[in-house]
């Protein structure tokens, strides 16, 4: 993993139509017809992706909220960004 | 198991009871209709688990959830929006739950709450980590700019903490009452805030005020 990963910030791509549904929301990209389905949490990542806010604040209040420790959140905060990614969402 | 269940509206209340009951056929379930009743139950029956209602009348669930959180009952909050269920997360409670989750959901909620895990619904998720990262940004500015009083300055806040004026502040420090005057004008600068009010705000906000003895606490 990148050491600078927590100094990231990351920031959606596009213009985006959001589907919510019983077990997350299923993200469409208008420009290039991307589509993902995202569970909740990684729904809530990508709604962080700003710009402005960090991956290391994003993993600071994962923790927060779920009461886990920091390499849990950090691990499941760099997954949700890795598909992120790759799904054409973020840059 | 025991379990609390709070909500002024009975039709709200009973289905609730009735969820809860199919998910947990052994529980002892109980209700009180206001923030009163639970008190009075609570005085002689202690909850594993108690699921409230944030609009519970007279004065709503907060004062009751941090009773709640002291005697260590697993609590669960309906909630309006991801704002209220940030306030709530931050005094302890274990879960909020929306209404729009429906009764299967909030009979759920309690199952996750139980088995030790903090509840929060989809829908609000992305709002409660907003909220979390623009309140730790808030922190972060305000610890940095503690950082900055002197020695004498935090013992200045300290006392402005515990609702002193510049005479009393004076006299414990044994400096002049314009001496203090001018203490407290530059804690306010420092601090960037525009009264003494706010200044001890900030300071109790963040469980920096400094014991003017003993130093940090």
């Amino acid at each position: 993993m990148n050491v600078d990963f927590v100094h990231d910030r990351p920031v959606r791509l596009g213009t985006a139509t959001v589907r919510h549904g019983a077990s997350g929301a299923v993200v469409r990209r208008a420009d290039t017809s991307v589509e993902a389905a995202l569970n909740p949490t990684a729904f809530a990542l990508w709604e962080l992706c700003d710009g402005d806010t960090s991956v290391a604040e994003m993993v600071a209040a994962i923790c927060q909220l779920f009461d886990v420790s920091p390499e849990r959140a950090t691990s499941d905060v760099a997954h949700g960004m890795q598909q992120l990614r790759e799904s054409g969402l973020i840059s | 198991m025991r379990i609390l269940v709070a909500a002024d509206r009975p039709p709200v209340r009973d289905g609730v009871v009735l969820a809860i009951s199919a998910r947990f056929p052994d529980a002892e379930i109980r209700t009180a209709a206001d923030t009163a009743g639970c008190r009075h139950l609570l005085e002689r029956w202690v909850p594993h688990v108690a699921l409230i209602d944030a609009g519970l009348p007279p004065v709503g669930a907060m004062p009751l959830c941090a009773r709640l959180h002291e005697a260590k009952v697993r609590t669960l909050v309906v909630v309006g929006g991801a704002e209220e269920a940030l306030e709530l997360l931050e005094i302890g409670v274990h879960g909020v739950v929306s209404s729009a989750q429906g009764l299967e959901g909030v009979a759920a909620a309690v199952q996750t709450v139980t088995d030790g895990h903090t509840h929060v619904p989809p829908a609000l998720i992305g709002g409660v980590l907003q909220g979390l990262v623009h309140r730790n940004r808030q922190h972060e500015s305000a610890r940095d700019r503690l950082q900055r009083l002197s020695r004498r300055e935090q013992e200045v806040l300290a006392l402005l903490g515990k609702g002193r004026d510049h005479v009393s502040i004076a006299r414990s420090l044994a400096i002049s009452p314009h001496t203090a005057r001018t203490h407290i004008r530059h804690v306010m600068s420092k601090l960037e805030v525009s009264s003494r009010v706010e200044a001890a705000a900030l300071a109790a906000d963040l469980g920096l005020v400094m014991d003017p003895v003993g130093g940090r606490p």
